[in-house]
């Protein structure tokens, strides 16, 4: 696990009011130490006809990004202005950036032409039935060049440390068709995934931070990600959030939660309804709010709101 | 299992080639949707070519050697943590699959890529919108493509061909915002911002003979001209509110890419694309045909206050007795309403298209769906004002299961009454998960059962499972209809 301390602020970009994390190390960190994994919502580039299962960007709640500016672990910029600005003004920055782009073209030119030697080794060595060679022709000519993986940080050196995992050219061989042609002499181009270098420094005091809105769930959602909880969006269970005691990748949801105002009037068809529900999906209803008037704690700050939760289970159906 | 029909594993199968989309089988808008919500990653893993983990040595693999799709999910998941070590080792050798997967940095040959350069301003001065189909939503159109390569462009990105030939750029293909994005997250794009004016990329042809305008490519080469944007860039510059010129909201472009991403080909809607409505003589043939074939009008008569429906009398046939009981007017479907055009969320927003051969986008066929995009977090149920302008703007469809001689059968009655005579298909997305509703204009009151009652046995010449007892009844009324194929 990465230290918390030490650890530049996750950047969340805002666009149209949508929250976004571009960066895969800040995904995977937000997920570790901080139980938030969001909703991929992007195509996933090595897969692109399927939809089943999605890549970068993820999409944050806006409960979730108030929840870690709040914990200062992240800071919210609206990029919608603030990136095509950054762009246009020409500075120091680009050279950095350009740098980047083409530290991994040419780590991706490099690791394909070792590829495609190692395969004409191969094929010399072993003497490959023509017929395979063949088929892996035709496979390559549909997709000549993606067989590259790159690190997506800015910096060239984590890139190249990690072609050094490349397995040994043995296995590649067998699983890498890759191209059989010449690499073309032309240089390779390469979409980033972030802007992370053209946008360092990040928007200094003068830069107003952009704001979050969030819904009036919210001080139940923080309530519950305080005490470790993930949660994903949870509008297909016809509530507000659905919880989980732990990485949904291993654990599945227990709670649905539905943030009410403390002296909001709930209606029986609405505990019905999330009751019933819940015991169908073998999940609690929870309900919960923050507490007010006199029965509120003294105590209470805005980090650690009152928040007072209870599920409700059915007894028999 | 079964009821957590949520999964959150958003980690994709390490090896996958790279899908033709030309091959991409078309699947039904009912398949895409079940896909949707349960996926299952063992079936979607086997479904691709060589299976998952370890697949034939023939395959096209990612070099992606530490991922295998057992890794991502390994096993059913568990209720709570144990604590165990086991358990700890799980959950970390899938967040590893996670990331590795997830790390890949989009790269290309440039001869299998194909270069955009960001032009916001180009097309923002035009007044209209386009009056011909080549040249609609240019103001929108903010990326122009050097060249068009590959399958993609097939229904994507248009040639202004209104525009002026001194216009830089004119021969060029411009896409709109969620055609963009859509291309750079697949890779497709390598999208650029421009350093200089457009005329930098583009010279404009009377310069093209001479050496003019070179310009200088120091040692960055192509860098000078502009810069590569990534994917964050371009989210931030496609992404917008509703409104706004040049971009798209978040959650049409996600109904588009997920619709693109299924196999469907996308056009963004408008009305030029729709068959003009029928002309009135043919609305009036139809009513002087529909006075001749049902001399009792449609319209309910009015009733006595009092005393019973049907007086008593001699009734020769079923159609008149039924007249006199349907009190109620029912809705009848007309080609040429005059409700207000839709306005706000529920507007039709896309057109598709099924996958097929010699589709060409610059003669688009009719679409299959009208789809119009809404926002699960802040759409309302439409009222019914708004439903029947959203049907209303689509055009008149009826189902022509019902022009077949001898009337409508029986049998065709639920599909007529499935089709409707105007649908329209609203995408509901919730956060990047979307469900397809679709609406139609149904008529019941179109479907009258009781003419059949009177029908002769003979004439329709249709083998229907109800023929005998259509020949049964028409026996009570005085012997006109005979048993078996009429004489």
């Amino acid at each position: 696990m990465t230290s918390t301390t030490s650890r530049p602020h996750v950047r969340i970009s805002k666009a149209a009011n949508r929250y976004f994390v571009f960066d895969i190390d800040d995904v995977m960190y937000l997920r570790r130490n901080h139980n938030i994994c969001s909703v991929f919502v992007g195509t996933m580039p090595q897969a692109p006809q399927q939809s089943a299962f999605m890549g970068l960007p993820i999409e944050l709640m806006a409960e979730e990004a108030q929840v870690l500016v709040e914990k200062e672990v992240a800071y919210v910029v609206d990029d919608s202005k603030y990136h095509p600005a950054r762009i246009a003004a020409a500075g120091p920055q680009d050279r950095q950036y350009i740098d980047v782009v083409k530290g991994i073209t040419s780590d991706a030119q490099r690791s394909m032409r070792e590829t495609t030697e190692t395969r004409k080794a191969m094929f010399a060595h072993k003497g490959a039935s023509k017929k395979k060679e063949r088929k892996d022709k035709k496979a390559s000519d549909a997709q000549t060049s993606e067989d590259v993986t790159a690190a997506p940080s800015a910096d060239t050196e984590a890139a190249t440390s990690l072609f050094d995992t490349t397995p040994e050219p043995a296995s590649a061989t067998t699983k890498n068709p890759s191209v059989t042609r010449e690499a073309a002499p032309e240089a390779w181009l390469a979409t980033l995934t972030t802007s992370d270098s053209l946008l360092t420094p990040a928007p200094g005091q003068d830069e107003p931070l952009a704001s979050v809105d969030v819904p009036a769930s919210y001080p139940l959602y923080a309530h519950l990600q305080d005490k470790g909880y993930f949660m994903m969006p949870g509008l297909r269970f016809g509530c507000n959030y659905n919880v989980y005691p732990g990485d949904p990748l291993r654990f599945h949801s227990h709670f649905q939660a539905t943030g009410f105002q403390w002296n909001e009037d709930i209606t029986l068809l609405d505990l019905v309804t999330g009751g019933r529900l819940g015991t169908n999906v073998k999940k609690s209803f929870l309900i919960g709010g923050r507490v007010e008037g006199e029965e509120q704690r003294k105590d209470e700050t805005e980090a650690a709101l009152d928040v007072r939760a209870f599920s409700i289970e059915w007894a028999a159906m | 299992m079964a009821y957590d029909d949520e999964d959150p594993t958003a980690a994709p199968p390490p090896a996958i080639a790279r899908d033709d989309p030309s091959k991409v089988a078309i699947e039904d808008v009912e398949d895409a949707e079940a896909d949707e919500a349960i996926p299952d990653f063992r079936k979607f893993a086997s479904s691709l070519p060589g299976g998952g983990a370890s697949g034939g040595g023939a395959l096209n693999k990612k070099a992606t050697p530490h991922v295998s799709s057992k890794t991502v999910r390994r096993g059913e998941k568990d209720f709570e943590s144990h604590g165990t070590r086991l358990q700890e080792n799980a959950l970390e050798t899938s967040r590893t699959a996670m990331h590795d997967v997830l790390s890949y940095t989009r790269t290309r040959t440039p001869d299998n890529t194909m270069t955009g350069w960001y032009f916001p301003e180009h097309w923002a001065q035009e007044t209209s919108e386009g009056e011909k189909p080549e040249g609609l939503w240019r103001r929108d159109r903010v990326v122009v493509l050097e060249a068009e390569k590959g399958q993609m462009t097939r229904s994507m990105g248009r040639v202004l061909r209104g525009a002026p030939k001194n216009v830089p750029g004119w021969d060029k293909a411009w896409l709109l915002p969620e055609e963009a994005l859509y291309l750079v997250e697949r890779g497709d794009l390598m999208l650029r911002w421009p350093r200089g004016p457009i005329e930098d990329i583009f010279p404009p042809p009377e310069e093209v003979d001479g050496v003019k305008r070179e310009v200088a490519r120091g040692e960055d080469g192509d860098y000078e001209l502009g810069l590569p944007l990534s994917l964050q860039a371009a989210y931030s510059l496609f992404i917008g509110n509703e409104g706004d010129r040049g971009k798209v909201t978040l959650e049409k472009f996600q109904v588009y890419s997920q619709l693109r991403r299924t196999g469907y080909l996308v056009s963004r809607a408008s009305p030029l694309f729709d068959p003009p409505p029928p002309s009135d003589t043919q609305t009036l043939w139809q009513r002087l045909f529909s006075l001749i074939s049902s001399p009792k009008s449609d319209t309910p008569k009015s009733h006595p206050p009092m005393g019973p429906l049907i007086k008593p009398g001699l009734y020769r046939s079923y159609e008149p007795l039924y007249h006199h009981l349907s009190l109620i007017p029912r809705h009848k479907p007309t080609p040429t309403p005059n409700t207000p055009a839709p306005e706000g969320p529920f507007t039709v927003t896309y057109h598709v298209f099924k996958s097929r051969p010699g589709f060409t986008k610059t003669n688009l066929p009719l679409p299959d769906f009208r789809i119009a995009v809404v926002n699960a977090r802040t759409t309302d149920v439409p009222s019914l004002a708004e439903m029947e302008a959203l049907l209303d703007s689509t055009p008149w469809d009826p189902p022509n299961a019902r022009s077949g001689a001898g009337g409508p059968s029986i049998g065709h009655m639920y599909q007529r009454l499935k089709h409707g005579w105007r649908n329209v298909i609203v995408a509901v997305n919730d956060n990047g998960m979307v469900s397809y509703l679709e609406f139609m204009e149904s008529a019941f009151g179109e479907e009258k059962l009781f003419e059949r009652f009177d029908a002769k046995p003979g004439a329709g010449g249709k083998k229907s499972s109800g023929r005998n007892l259509k020949g049964g009844r028409g026996r009570g009324r005085g012997g006109r209809g005979g048993r078996g194929r009429g004489k």
